[in-house]
């Protein structure tokens, strides 16, 4: 794999949460508005890609690497849980109302299974800079897909886009103009659920028509 | 034996560089942490008892039973208890409903904020509840919609009232 392709796939083709479907709870729960998204993002990408990077140091070392591998695990959650506590006190200290608006989910990036499952299957075999490119994309790629799932749920919950704190976008005048109100249900984990669900069988659709197409197109060179 | 050991030791090597490691960053941002937290509590206190912005009284915190956190507000001058302000909480219908309560020693409430809830229903923290000036709970004004919410407020109200009787040293007027 190029490192072009290491890149793009946390984007498209391995996008740990619309083809993975790893890291469903905080993606439930956070994706009530765009800031949250992009909140999450940020702090995600920063464990993923650190975490990524020291356990591909740590596994550089064949004699080290056959040392701790009894208590790896042990070792990769110190360390993950070490970033995500970095990440968490310079948020409560920065950006508070962020902090407060992510809650819990901070704290639960430690066991993320996007997290340790990267440093497990991909950064313990692979070389530092490859490590950091899967933790960028990866973060990247989650990132992509809460924005996503929360852009859709606070236009419909909401009528806003909220950007970062002041900077929102108040899309209120569409519905009025419609003569509805914004649907609350979206704000809620069911509305989450009904999202998610929808934009994974769309997802799903493009992915069996191109496969359709390519298998046409295979058939018509034959 | 000997390699068990040696294992743990290095678990416990990794966790002392990554525990200083914590402990070097929280340096930084624990003050700041602390002083937000320090202004927010002020702010709130002159909310709940408005005359605390003159600077004539200060705020002696304790600890009591029933509440998450209380404060005794002090004429400067005449060194008297004027009022206490309770942080209390109760259970609402989809979260707990913190707020901040003062009452002074007519057992008069001065003041009130919601500090933290994640009801579902209805914006508890700007509905005025109609309880200022007020020393018992009979022109509680309900959040139409929000009963458990409003249910909660009230038992907040209503334990702030009697815990004040009891810390400020009973009401002349009962």
């Amino acid at each position: 794999m190029t490192r072009k392709e290491n890149f793009l796939k946390g984007f498209f083709k391995e996008n740990p949460l619309f083809v993975l479907l790893l890291g469903c709870c905080p993606a439930l729960a956070i994706t009530t508005s765009v800031e949250n998204a992009i909140g999450m993002t940020i702090a995600f990408t920063f464990v993923v890609t650190l975490s990524n990077l020291f356990i591909s140091l740590i596994n550089l070392n064949e004699k080290i690497r056959e040392f701790i591998r009894p208590i790896r695990i042990a070792v990769y959650i110190v360390i993950i849980a070490t970033l995500v506590t970095i990440v968490e006190m310079v948020m409560e200290a920065y950006l508070p109302e962020l902090y407060n608006s992510l809650g819990v989910f901070i704290s639960l990036i430690t066991v993320n299974c996007i997290v340790l499952g990267r440093a497990e299957a991909y950064a313990s075999k692979n070389k530092p800079l490859d490590s950091i490119i899967d933790g960028i994309t990866m973060g990247l790629g989650y990132g992509l897909a809460l924005l996503i799932i929360s852009f859709i749920r606070e236009f419909l919950g909401s009528g806003t886009i909220t950007i970062w704190k002041e900077l929102k976008i108040d899309l209120t005048g569409l519905y009025k103009a419609l003569n509805i109100e914004p649907i609350s249900f979206f704000k809620s984990s069911a509305g989450a659920f009904l999202v998610l669900g929808i934009v994974l069988g769309i997802l799903q659709a493009i992915k069996n028509r191109k496969a359709r197409k390519t298998k046409e197109k295979r058939v018509v060179k034959e | 034996m000997k390699k068990h050991l040696i294992t743990g030791l290095t678990l416990a090597l990794f966790a002392l560089i990554c525990g200083g490691l914590l402990a070097f960053i929280n340096m930084f941002t624990s003050p700041m942490i602390k002083a937000r937290e320090e202004k927010k509590i002020e702010e709130s206190i002159s909310i709940v008892f408005d005359a605390y912005k003159s600077g004539d009284y200060t705020k002696e915190e304790f600890n009591r039973e029933g509440v998450v956190l209380g404060y005794y507000i002090i004429n400067n001058q005449t060194n008297e208890k004027e009022a206490v302000i309770y942080i209390i909480e109760s259970q609402g219908y989809a979260s707990k409903i913190r707020m901040m309560i003062g009452v002074n020693k007519d057992n008069k409430i001065t003041g009130y904020t919601v500090i933290s809830q994640a009801e579902t229903k209805g914006d508890i923290t700007a509905h005025d509840f109609n309880m200022n000036g007020k020393s018992n709970l009979d022109e509680f004004d309900s959040l139409a919609g929000s009963t458990y919410s409003s249910k909660a407020v009230k038992k907040n109200f209503s334990l702030a009232l009697s815990y004040a009787k009891v810390d400020l040293g009973g009401n002349a007027n009962d």
